[in-house]
C-alpha cells in the first residue's frame, strides 16, 4: 500500500507538525496575526477592568507612624559566616582595632 | 665611569635596606595601639559601638575626634575589603566584628554600647550583646 509507506516516512505525523506550526505562531513570531491581537485582546481587558473598579478605590491614612527598619541590611546567616574573616580582620590590623 | 656604576650600586643597595627597614618598622608598629587611642579608650573617652566602629561617650577634644575619625575610615577600609572577598555587605562586616570586638577586644573599665544605644562599662560580667550576634 503506496500511502502507507508514504506516511511511514515521513518524520513527524501531520498533527504533530500542526501543533509545532501552531505554537510558532503563538509564541516565536511577533509579526504574526495571532499574538499582536493578544496583545490587544489584553490590554482592552485590562482598561475596562480598571474603568470598573474606578468608582471604589478607597484609600485611608494609617494611624500609626510607619516605621522602617533599618537594620534590614544585616542578613543573620551572613553574620555566622563572617566569623573567620572578622577574627583575622582584628588580628592583622589590631592597631586599629 | 667605573666608580659611578660602584656607587650607583651602593645607593641601590642602601635604598633596598632602607625600604626592608621601614617595612620591619612598620611591621612591628602594625601589632600596637596609638598610645593617645590606648589612654581615650582607658579612660572611657570613647568606646566600642554594636556597629563595628568607636564612638564617643562624651563630647570629645579636637585631638580625640581626629584620632577616631582616621580610625574609623582605616576600619571601614578593612572591613570594605574582607565584605568583598566574604560576599557579605560592608555592614555586615562591620556588624560581626562589632559584635567580636565589644566581647573580645574590650577590657575591664572600657566602654562599650550596649544593644539599646546607651554606654556600657565593661566588667569582669559578659558584656550585653545584640541578639543578632551569633
Amino acid at each position: 500500500m503506496i500511502p502507507c509507506d508514504r506516511q511511514m516516512n515521513i518524520p513527524f505525523s501531520l498533527p504533530k507538525a500542526r501543533e509545532d506550526y501552531m505554537r510558532h505562531r503563538l509564541t516565536a513570531d511577533g509579526n504574526g496575526a495571532i499574538r499582536p491581537n493578544m496583545t490587544k485582546g489584553a490590554f482592552l481587558f485590562l482598561c475596562l477592568a480598571a474603568s470598573s473598579l474606578s468608582g471604589c478605590v478607597q484609600v485611608q491614612a494609617p494611624d500609626k507612624p510607619i516605621v522602617i527598619n533599618l537594620n534590614i541590611a544585616i542578613r543573620q546567616e551572613v553574620l555566622y559566616r563572617l566569623d573567620q574573616a572578622s577574627k583575622e580582620v582584628i588580628e592583622e590590623n589590631s592597631e586599629i582595632f | 665611569m667605573a666608580l659611578s656604576e660602584k656607587m650607583k650600586d651602593r645607593i641601590e643597595m642602601a635604598a633596598a635596606a632602607l625600604l626592608i627597614g621601614a617595612a620591619v618598622a612598620g611591621s612591628s608598629a602594625m601589632a600596637q595601639r596609638d598610645p593617645a587611642y590606648q589612654q581615650a579608650r582607658s579612660e572611657g573617652l570613647i568606646g566600642e559601638k554594636t556597629d563595628g566602629y568607636l564612638g564617643f561617650v562624651s563630647t570629645p577634644s579636637p585631638a580625640v575626634r581626629a584620632l577616631v575619625e582616621d580610625l574609623n575610615i582605616k576600619r571601614k577600609a578593612k572591613y570594605t575589603e574582607e565584605a568583598l572577598a566574604n560576599g557579605a555587605t560592608v555592614e555586615e562586616m562591620a556588624f560581626r566584628t562589632g559584635c567580636r570586638l565589644i566581647k573580645e577586644r574590650t577590657a575591664p573599665g572600657e566602654k562599650y554600647q550596649a544593644p539599646d544605644g546607651s554606654w556600657k562599662t565593661r566588667d569582669a560580667s559578659p558584656p550585653l550583646l545584640d541578639v543578632r550576634c551569633p
